[in-house]
C-alpha cells in the first residue's frame, strides 16, 4: 500500500521487497516463492517462506500481493494518433479487464523511433512487470527483440506473435471480413472492391483474405485495380480526398476498418456518388461507424478479458503453450 | 518513493466511466491527449477507469495502492467527497485536470473557459453588436457556470443590459425547472453568445426555422473545443486540449522529481479564431 498514508501503519508493514533484499533475491521470487507458483526451487522457497514468518510477513497480505500482477502494455504509437482508432478501444478494455483481474497494467507507447531500432521498452527497466501484453503490430524486428531480450511471457493482442508457439487474442479477421463481404454478395452486388494497404498489417492482410474468400465463394474474380491503398508509402492513414480511385469503379467495397470506411464514404461523396444508394459499403467495424455501414463486429471485451486471464496462465506457467484464441464477434446490418 | 530510473516515472491516470464512452467529447479527448503526451514525456502510465458506483460510495483507486505509481492524474469533475478522500490519503504528487473547484489545496490545470468567453463576446461589442443573448446547456457545472460569467462579464464591463429573456437553454432542463427556449415576441438580440458548440448547433437549428440566417440577422460566438467553426459563425475561442494535458504532465513530472510544492491552479489559453 505504498500511495496511502492513512489505514496501514508503514513502519509495521512487510513487503515483498524488504524479504527479497533480505535475501538478496528479486521480488517477483519472493511471490512466486510465496504464492507456490514454479520457477523457485524448494530449498529457496523454504528459506523465503521462512523468512516471511520470521519478518511477520502476514498472511493475507501475502495472498492479496500474490494475487496481484505487474503487467506491461505495449502500444505502437501510430496505432494511437487517430482519437478514434480502434486501439483506444481496446486499451479502454484492457484497463477495465486489468482492473478485474487484480492487474497493474504499465502502458508504454513505443515510438516509431524505438519501433525502428528495436530499442527495449523503458518499461522493462522502470518497471519490472511479470508480464507483458503487445497490442498491435510492430513488426518483425522489435518483435524478435522483444522475445530475446524480455524474458517475460508475453501476450500477443490482434497479431501473431513472435513465433509458432506464441499466445495470441485475435479477432475473426479472416470469416469477419468474409462474412461482411458475403453481405453486399447477398445484396445482390457482383462488383466489389476492397479498401486497405495490405502491406502495412497483418489485420489488413487477414481482413483482405477474408475478402478474397467471399469473392471466390461465388466463383467471381478479384481484381487487382479494385484493390485501393488506405495508407501512403511511409505508412501514415490517407485523408479522404487522397485516396487514389480506379477509373472504372466497383458497385460496392469492403472495407477492412469502419473508421476507414467513413473516410472513403466521405471522398466518395465528395466525388458526387450517392453512398449506399450509387455505391454500397461494409465493412469490418472497429468502435466507430458513425454512417451504420453493415459490418462485422468484434466482442473487444472478451478479447481484453481473454487476454489478461491467458497472460496469468502464462506467467504462472511460462512453458504452457496456450496457442492463438479467436474470438467470434458478429454481423450487424 | 520507488527507486526508478529517473528519466522514466509512472503515472495513474484516474478517468470517469462515463467521459471514455465518447471519445470525441472534451474529457475523451482530454484523456487520450494525456496518454499521449505522457508517452511523449517518457511516462508510463496506468489508465483506472472509475465506474460511477466506486465515485459515490467513495472508493480509493487501485492504482493508489500500486507501488510503482509515482503521481496521479485526476481528469475530470469528480463528487467532492470522492476527490477529497483521494487528497487526503493518497501520498504521492497529484494534479487535477479541469476540476475547477478552488476549494481543493490541490495543482489543477483548468481550460480558460471564463476568459474565453469574455473574449469571445468582447469581440461581438467590438464588433459593434449591444444586445447580445447568452446560450446555454442544461449542465450546472463548473465549466458552463465560468462561461456564463465570462458573457457576463463583458456586457457589465461595457455597460451593456444583461436580460433574463435572452439567456436560453439549448437542453431540456431537469423536472420542476422551466426551459427558456427562443424568445416568441418583443425585441430579438442581435447577436448571440453560445456556450459550446452544441449550444451554437442547436441555435443554428432554431434561427433557420425562424427564417432567420446567420449571420446577417443574429452573429453566433461561442467556446469549443474542436472541429471548425459553424457555418456563418464569426468566432470561437477553442481551447487547447493538447496544452493543458502537456502541462498536467509537465507539472506532475516536477512535483515527483522536485518534491510536491503546492503551487495553484494554472488557466491553460486557448486562441479566438475569427472568420477570415
Amino acid at each position: 500500500m505504498a500511495g496511502l498514508k492513512n489505514g496501514v501503519d508503514m513502519a509495521k508493514e512487510i513487503r515483498m521487497t524488504d524479504i527479497a533484499a533480505e535475501l538478496g533475491v528479486s521480488t517477483v521470487t519472493v511471490s512466486k516463492a510465496l504464492s507456490g507458483k514454479q520457477g523457485v526451487s524448494k530449498r529457496l522457497r523454504d528459506r523465503i517462506l521462512e523468512k516471511a514468518a520470521e519478518l511477520g510477513y502476514e498472511l493475507d497480505q501475502k495472498k492479496a500481493a500474490a494475487d496481484f500482477l505487474h503487467a506491461g502494455l505495449l502500444v505502437a504509437n501510430r496505432s494511437f494518433m487517430d482519437p478514434q482508432s480502434c486501439y483506444w478501444n481496446i486499451y479502454q478494455q484492457l484497463a477495465q479487464a486489468a482492473s478485474q483481474e487484480q492487474v497493474g497494467l504499465l502502458l508504454e507507447v513505443v515510438s516509431p523511433d524505438a519501433q525502428a531500432q528495436a530499442h527495449l521498452p523503458m518499461l522493462l527497466s522502470a518497471a519490472k512487470p511479470d508480464g507483458l501484453i503487445l497490442l498491435g503490430d510492430f513488426g518483425k524486428k522489435y518483435r524478435r527483440m522483444l522475445s530475446e531480450s524480455s524474458g517475460l511471457p508475453m501476450v500477443w493482442l490482434d497479431s501473431y506473435g513472435d513465433s509458432d508457439a506464441a499466445a495470441c487474442i485475435l479477432p475473426n479477421n479472416i470469416y469477419g471480413a468474409s462474412e461482411a463481404t458475403g453481405c453486399l454478395l447477398d445484396k445482390g452486388y457482383r462488383q466489389i472492391g476492397f479498401v486497405g494497404s495490405i502491406l502495412v498489417s497483418e489485420r489488413i492482410r487477414s481482413r483482405y483474405l477474408g475478402y478474397v474468400n467471399a469473392l471466390v465463394k461465388k466463383n467471381l474474380p478479384v481484381r487487382p485495380e479494385w484493390v485501393l491503398e488506405d495508407h501512403d508509402a511511409d505508412g501514415r492513414p490517407l485523408e479522404p480526398e487522397e485516396f487514389a480511385l480506379p477509373e472504372e469503379l466497383p458497385d460496392a467495397f469492403f472495407v477492412y476498418d469502419s473508421l476507414i470506411a467513413h473516410r472513403f464514404a466521405t471522398r466518395l461523396r465528395m466525388e458526387g456518388f450517392r453512398v449506399p444508394e450509387d455505391i454500397g459499403i461494409s465493412c469490418y467495424n472497429d468502435g466507430w461507424n458513425p454512417d451504420g455501414f453493415p459490418c462485422y463486429v468484434p466482442d473487444i471485451q472478451k478479447m481484453a478479458a481473454g487476454a489478461m486471464i491467458m497472460l496469468r496462465g502464462r506467467i504462472r506457467d511460462g512453458k504452457a503453450r496456450v496457442g492463438k484464441l479467436v474470438i467470434p464477434g458478429e454481423l450487424v446490418q | 518513493m520507488k527507486n526508478t530510473k529517473p528519466d522514466c516515472m509512472s503515472i495513474g491516470v484516474l478517468v470517469q466511466e462515463a467521459n471514455t464512452a465518447d471519445r470525441c467529447s472534451f474529457y475523451g479527448m482530454l484523456f487520450q491527449k494525456v496518454v499521449l503526451e505522457a508517452a511523449g514525456q517518457e511516462c508510463l502510465t496506468m489508465l483506472e477507469i472509475v465506474p460511477k458506483a466506486s465515485e459515490q460510495e467513495c472508493v480509493l483507486p487501485r492504482c493508489l495502492s500500486n507501488e510503482g505509481i509515482q503521481g496521479l492524474l485526476v481528469i475530470g469533475t469528480w463528487e467532492q467527497p470522492y476527490l477529497q478522500n483521494i487528497l487526503q490519503q493518497a501520498e504521492i504528487p497529484l494534479v487535477l485536470l479541469d476540476e475547477s473547484d478552488a476549494f481543493y489545496a490541490c495543482d489543477a490545470i483548468l481550460p480558460e473557459n471564463y476568459f474565453g468567453m469574455y473574449q469571445a463576446t468582447r469581440h461581438l461589442i467590438d464588433m459593434g453588436h449591444q444586445n447580445i443573448g447568452f446560450v446555454r446547456p442544461a449542465s450546472t457545472a463548473p465549466c458552463v457556470l465560468d462561461r456564463y460569467f465570462g458573457w457576463r462579464c463583458a456586457l457589465e464591463e461595457a455597460g451593456l443590459a444583461v436580460r433574463e429573456e435572452w439567456i436560453l437553454d439549448s437542453e431540456e432542463l431537469p423536472a420542476g425547472k422551466r426551459r427558456r427556449s427562443f424568445p416568441k415576441g418583443g425585441p430579438l438580440p442581435t447577436a448571440f453568445a453560445a456556450s459550446d458548440r452544441k449550444a451554437a448547433l442547436w441555435l443554428a437549428r432554431i434561427l433557420e426555422k425562424r427564417g432567420l440566417s446567420i449571420p446577417e440577422d443574429i452573429a453566433v460566438v461561442s467556446v469549443s473545443y474542436d472541429g471548425n467553426l459553424l457555418p456563418g459563425q464569426l468566432a470561437s475561442y477553442r481551447l487547447d486540449l493538447e496544452a493543458m494535458a502537456r502541462r498536467a504532465v509537465r507539472v506532475l513530472s516536477k512535483k515527483i522529481r522536485f518534491g510536491d510544492n503546492y503551487s495553484g491552479i494554472r488557466f491553460v489559453d486557448g486562441r479566438l479564431e475569427k472568420r477570415g
